[in-house]
């Protein structure tokens, strides 16, 4: 037999989420189908609002309510504006700002290149990124150590040169509170690389 | 590095979920096709967290969704366990109870396979010798593991830019990335390839014994000269083909025996005994850089007709603490001798060593 053509709909539309097969699909779906009414609406609900509710701050990128001005980031008077942290996903702001030690501002890239999935520079936020560097001395570069966030890095350095403004690059290193001895070897001979003195 | 225990679930057709292993030279012995070589999979998988397939799915009982090795073993530093949990598209790996890469498992010491289908690395294409070197080298460093999968990936990423319409203003940004890790991956394979050609070239007269020495060398693709230059040499060539031609990913490690190039020359004789010093040098560099000799698997000695070489390849085995060999009927110098039939092992044959319940 065949499932009803809703079941079928909602196993195709769930498939398509990042990191959810076909099998995945299909048990998401029969969990909601029994799920009570109110809480399947409520998940709906959230669905719509997310998007239609939200929307990218025109200075940073990152995400904010829809018909604000920017974002909270942006909008802090307190925030030091001659800093801007470069990263890829809105995720790694909220990281960035756990750690309670970074005092910028951010712009969100929203990818890193990838001519293989089609993302050149244009599919990112770097033409806005090269239109806000007034006030700006310090740009931290902190894309992912992916290959390909390192070639946007990369990319972005080599763009940033004439413009006088000073590039870094996040360090990599050990994690803290880890013991030397259970750190692998590559991590540990990043962070023997990029010693720094006491 | 000593296997104590291996368990699985659905890995091909084994039918055996439990056996433990002893020091000495382990003798499988069976007819064609009852799951011998499957065992020897399931082992590696288990110490390599990789099976013989290209895709998890062929290691797996066919019509199964999922399977499942264990495997107890010993290294010079004491116990381990590792962990490998498979289903289609999907695998994770644990050592010691903490998820690592398979690439991590590299540290407990490694795994020296020597197996009939080891005449590719003689007659097979470069990309076959590659990836024998990279196996070895993963195992040597996991630097080197993590650094050859960043190039090929900008390998990738560099050709699809190069099918595009107008590569050339994002090329320079791959470019830089290209060489710094190509460079890389050639410095590493180049020093590797020192010890790697003495140690075949000396296992080669040891087995053959003839006039002619074996030659193993890492050749570069392309225009010789830095790798810079030779990309440089071959822009319109990568434009025309969409591809990168020049690079680790094209280089291959040439054999050589009395200038002969054995690729396209070698006898079948010739071959096996090539492949064999290349093993032998393999189990050498494991054990200079581990401390102690990896595992040593032998698929299908009796597959060796030239006596010469099956008394080299049963020397290796008893000289090993631990070996576990493959045949059709029962080899020469083993401690114990354990008979297979339909994915079924029995280890009470001779001096068969019994598994009772266990943890």
């Amino acid at each position: 037999m065949r499932y009803p053509t809703p079941l079928l709909t909602l196993i195709r539309e769930l498939s398509r989420l990042p990191g959810i097969g076909p099998k995945s699909a299909q048990r998401l779906a029969f969990h909601l189908f029994n799920q009570p009414t109110e809480e399947v609406l409520s998940l709906a609900r959230a669905l719509e609002e997310a998007k239609t509710g939200l929307a990218r701050c025109p200075r940073c990128a990152h995400v904010m309510a829809t018909g604000e001005r920017a974002c909270d980031v942006c909008l802090d008077p307190d925030r030091d504006g001659g800093l801007l942290c470069v990263v890829e996903q809105p995720a790694d702001v909220l990281a960035i700002e756990r750690s309670g030690e970074y005092t910028g501002r951010y712009h969100v890239l929203h990818g890193a290149l990838s001519p293989m999935h089609g993302l050149g520079p244009e599919q990112l936020t770097i033409t806005s990124l090269l239109e806000r560097l007034e006030g700006v001395r310090e740009v931290v570069l902190a894309t992912s150590t992916t290959v390909e966030g390192e070639a946007t890095a990369l990319y972005l350095a080599q763009r940033l040169e004439s413009s006088g403004v000073s590039v870094t690059r996040i360090a990599y290193g050990l994690p803290v509170g880890g013991d030397l001895e259970y750190a692998d070897e590559v991590t540990l001979g990043r962070a023997m690389t990029h010693r720094r003195p006491v | 590095m000593r296997v104590r225990s291996l368990r699985q679930l659905n890995i091909r057709n084994l039918v055996t979920e439990r056996l433990a292993f002893g020091d000495g030279v382990t003798a499988v012995v069976g007819p064609n096709a009852t799951g011998k070589s499957n065992l020897l999979e399931a082992l590696t998988l288990g110490l390599e967290g990789r099976g013989a397939g290209s895709r998890i799915a062929d290691s797996l009982r066919f019509g199964c969704e999922e399977g499942y090795v264990r495997v107890d073993l010993e290294t010079s530093d004491g116990a381990h366990t590792v962990e490998v949990g498979l289903a289609p598209g999907h695998k994770r790996v644990q050592l010691d109870g903490q998820a690592v890469r398979a690439l991590e498992l590299g540290r407990l010491g490694g795994v020296v396979l020597v197996s009939p289908e080891d005449l590719d690395l003689v007659h097979g294409p470069p990309a076959r010798r590659r990836a024998f070197l990279d196996h070895l080298l993963g195992r040597l460093s996991l630097r080197y593991g993590l650094l050859v999968r960043a190039y090929h990936r900008v390998v990738d990423q560099r050709n699809a830019l190069l099918r595009e319409g107008d590569p050339s203003a994002m090329l320079a940004t791959w470019d830089v990335r290209f060489l710094a890790l190509g460079e890389e991956v050639h410095a590493l394979r180049a020093r590797a390839a020192v010890p790697l050609a003495a140690h075949a070239t000396a296992a080669y007269d040891r087995i053959a014994g003839g006039t002619h020495h074996l030659e193993v060398r890492l050749e570069r693709s392309g225009p010789a000269g830095a790798l810079a230059q030779a990309l440089a040499a071959t822009a319109a060539a990568e434009r025309a083909r969409g591809a990168t031609q020049v690079g680790p990913h094209r280089d291959d490690l040439a054999l050589r025996l009395g200038g002969r190039s054995l690729q396209a020359y070698a006898s079948r004789g010739e071959a096996r005994t090539v492949a064999l010093a290349l093993r032998v040098a393999e189990r050498a560099l494991l054990e200079a850089r581990h401390g102690e000799p990896p595992l040593l698997l032998i698929d299908d000695v009796h597959a060796e007709l030239d006596e010469r070489r099956r008394r080299f390849l049963v020397a290796l085995a008893e000289a090993a603490p631990q070996a576990i060999v493959t045949s059709t009927e029962p080899p020469s110098g083993a401690t114990r001798v354990w008979t297979m039939d339909g994915g079924r092992v029995d280890t009470a044959a001779i001096g068969g060593t019994e598994v009772a319940g266990g943890a």
